[in-house]
């Protein structure tokens, strides 16, 4: 039988045409450009043309070039900042760090701080303290950990005729205690004892007052010096040694509970959601003075209780990481901060996608996550299964059965959450789309006695053929057919599907050569 | 008898010595509420008729403007005019750090923000506490005082907890008796000072790794709450404390990833 193939037609299924526009201008050093901006590589014409303008990198200019910006007066450094730009503001400028920034651990009484010996002078004389710097601890655990482990009671002192006390360090006593409340020499110091103790017979005593100490979770009694005591509990208010000795964390109420909004009780924890706060800024009342533990954690969109710093991904569209992201959609990132949820949206058009995670603590599950790059650029030049899908180098998704243009793989790689593209202003869109323009060459045999048979590329007449097509095409971006992300469907139908012959193909640019 | 006399005679004693103390007392009050009526006094007449001394009132004056200049630079990032910016709910708000690139890190342009921030408080404030001290001697004057001042400078001070301005005008108050005024200061409490080192915190880290993580901070700051906003390319910052309700905002614009390749310029 003889056999004679010719084309009857060519099925083309069309979404967009493209054309590849590149803009390179070159682009200069300007100190300053016409929008503000200090040290910008911008075209020249951009450049407020009454600061210098170098045809460079700003790195390799001597007036833009990065380095540490020193602020004399606060003590501290900020990396990263060009010369001409710090020393407008009235900084000292260096490329490298200068000596000045080293850290070093400074003593604020009973707290600490690890900064540059300039600014732990700053902050001591913000509190009235002696400045305690010591450059021989390295890091911040240890300069933390170094005031925690200093004794701490009343320090008794004459003043103005009278017998008074201040809650302090023993280092603090025995040295001067400062001038804010007007002491001038060392005093006794008695450890882990309160100043209201009786038996001190100072003129400090218990009162019906509480206090958010510095640098403390807790709410804490006030004794008539203006001293803080032990953890307010309102059963102990009345309870003389409870304002004689000193009460640690886990000696004081419900030691293992937030206590949130508890008016009898103030042993609050951060770690568990709740800070001292006054009542005013919180929900609750206290029975006695005007503070509480604050409640920090949150009720979710679905009812869930976070807790507070915990953070977790919400998304416009329903399914993700299923290359179906719809036009418009973007990720969101929520936080439970200080019993509010605050929404952080992550980039637009999809640059940033959100990851969540959860560990598991001893109090249950925590959740965080993170607004991080959607690496698709790369999806569609990957032909392996294997290389597509990994993770480490890309975020894509192997679709099966498909394939790109005229390439013969068996499958196609594809972003695994679609870039969001500016479909509606750009070439480059037609570029990104335009990959998934398809030519399917349908050849057909005519019979010896009439009629005609399909006998290579069927399938392209099937019904799903299109659908798929199509869908692959929606897979590379905000491209074809699409919803957005409240529901709607675009004003075109996102492709189109022409048949003809080998002029189409020519046309389209899809012929074989 | 004698002693009735004796006795007469001193009871009339005593009643004369009465008579002096309750004259003496007499004269104490009437120089008293005469004193308290003409002497003159260093006090201001308010619109309201309430009478304040020279420096309640250029507290008052001065505070006001200080709230209302601090409102204001709080929300535009810092700055008066400020350059580079992005609108944002109808305001202009200061790049704390840019790059008109994409892909790459922001470049720092106010370094110092505590420093810079206290200057443009001064900008704003200034022709106000000329103002004040003008208001204050014409309101004198017209009273029949005297008044001779020495112009000297003016500072405002962020620190922490509170932000205060100190204007060193030396005033001389004279009509009967003279009063003299080295300076005058006004304190507001605030807690935009570690507002604004946070801030700067945030600055460095957007300009060495292009983004923050907003969580690492209330860690630290228990009182803070971060809300970060993005849109198109541009991070907007607002720092509030929850405690005070104060807040600070700012913009930064860092590793910008364009639609698409970014191959087209926007």
């Amino acid at each position: 039988m003889k056999k004679f193939i010719f084309a009857l037609g060519f099925f083309t299924l069309f979404i967009f045409t493209f054309s590849l526009s590149s803009a390179l201008t070159a682009t200069v050093c300007c100190e300053k450009t016409k929008l503000g901006a200090f040290c910008q590589n911008a075209p020249a014409e951009q450049c407020d043309s009454a600061f210098q303008q170098v045809q460079t990198s700003c790195d390799s200019t001597s007036f833009c070039k990065a380095g540490t910006c020193y602020d004399s007066s606060e003590g501290t450094c900020l990396d990263n900042t060009p010369q001409r730009v710090c020393n407008a503001n009235g900084g000292v400028w260096s490329a490298e760090a200068p000596a000045q920034c080293n850290l070093g651990c400074c003593v604020l009484g009973d707290q600490a701080a690890f900064v540059s010996l300039v600014r732990c002078k700053r902050l001591s004389s913000f509190l009235g303290l002696q400045t305690n710097f010591n450059s021989g601890i390295g890091n911040e655990v240890s300069c933390i950990a170094s005031v925690q482990a200093q004794d701490k009671g009343a320090c008794v002192y004459e003043f103005e005729f009278e017998k008074t006390c201040k809650f302090t360090t023993r280092a603090e006593c025995s040295a001067s205690t400062g001038t804010s409340n007007g002491t001038t020499s060392g005093g006794n110091f008695y450890k882990d004892k309160l100043c209201s103790a009786e038996e001190l017979g100072t003129i400090c005593g218990p009162s019906q007052k509480t206090t958010c100490a510095p640098g403390k979770d807790e709410v804490y009694f006030v004794d008539t010096c203006g001293n803080p005591a032990n953890i307010y509990d309102s059963s102990k208010a009345s309870d003389k040694e409870y304002w004689t000795n000193v009460k640690q964390k886990s000696e004081s109420c419900a030691p293992n509970s937030a206590n949130a909004g508890s008016s009898s009780c103030g042993n609050c924890n951060y770690l568990l959601g709740s800070f001292c706060r006054s009542e005013s800024a919180s929900n609750g009342r206290a029975r006695i003075g005007n503070n509480i533990c604050a409640d920090l954690n949150c009720v979710d969109e679905n009812n869930v209780e976070r807790k507070h710093g915990e953070s977790w991904c919400l998304n416009d569209d329903k399914q993700t990481g299923k290359a179906a992201n719809s036009v418009g959609s973007r990720f969101f990132r929520r936080i439970c901060m200080n019993g509010e949820v605050v929404t952080e949206p992550c980039g637009d058009f999809r640059a940033q996608e959100c990851v969540q995670d959860e560990i598991e603590t001893s109090l249950g599950k925590f959740s965080q996550s993170a607004c991080r790059v959607n690496r698709w650029q790369d999806c569609l030049a990957q032909t392996e299964k294997l290389d597509c899908e990994n993770t480490d180098r890309r975020d894509c998704i192997w679709k099966a059965g498909l394939e790109l243009a005229n390439e013969t793989i068996n499958g196609v790689c594809v972003p695994a959450n679609t870039p969001g593209l500016n479909f509606w202003n750009s070439e480059e869109t037609k570029t990104i789309c335009g990959q998934g323009n398809k030519a399917c060459v349908v050849t057909y045999e005519k019979g010896l006695f009439g009629g005609e048979e399909c006998v290579d590329n069927c399938e392209c007449l099937e019904t799903g053929w299109e659908q798929n097509y199509a869908n692959l095409c929606s897979s590379l971006g905000d491209c074809g057919p699409k919803l957005n992300w409240a529901g709607s469907k675009g004003f075109k139908e996102g492709y189109k599907k022409q048949i003809g012959g080998e002029k189409l193909l020519k046309e389209l640019g899809l012929a074989e050569e | 008898m004698r002693n009735y006399y004796k006795h007469l005679s001193a009871s009339r004693k005593m009643k004369r010595g009465q008579v002096a103390i309750f004259v003496i007392v007499a004269i104490v009050l009437v120089g008293f509420v005469l004193a308290l009526f003409f002497l003159p006094q260093a006090r201001v007449l308010l619109p309201g008729g309430e009478s304040q001394d020279p420096g309640s009132f250029m507290r008052s004056c001065l505070k006001s403007k200080l709230e209302e200049g601090l409102g204001k630079l709080a929300e535009q990032g810092g700055s008066l005019n400020p350059s580079p910016s992005t609108s944002y709910q109808g305001k202009e708000i200061q790049y704390l750090c840019y790059t008109d690139e994409n892909y790459l890190p922001c470049i720092v342009q106010k370094p110092l923000l505590v420093k810079s921030f206290q200057q443009e408080l001064e900008n704003y404030v200034r022709s106000d506490v000329k103002r004040c001290v003008s208001d204050l001697k014409s309101d004198y004057e017209s009273r029949g005082y005297t008044v001779s001042s020495s112009s000297g400078d003016f500072n405002v001070s962020i620190i922490p907890g509170r932000i205060s301005l100190e204007l060193e005008e030396g005033i001389t108050i004279s009509k009967e008796t003279t009063q003299t005024f080295k300076s005058f200061s006004a304190t507001q409490s605030s807690e935009l000072y570690n507002l604004l080192l946070i801030a700067t915190s945030i600055v460095d880290f957007e300009s060495k790794l292009g983004d923050s993580e907003t969580t690492l901070y209330i860690q630290y700051y228990p009182e803070l709450k971060i809300e970060k906003m993005r849109r198109d390319a541009d991070k907007i910052y607002t720092l509030t404390n929850v405690n005070s309700g104060e807040s600070f905002t700012f913009a930064t614009r860092s590793l910008v990833w364009p639609a698409g390749f970014g191959g087209e310029l926007s």
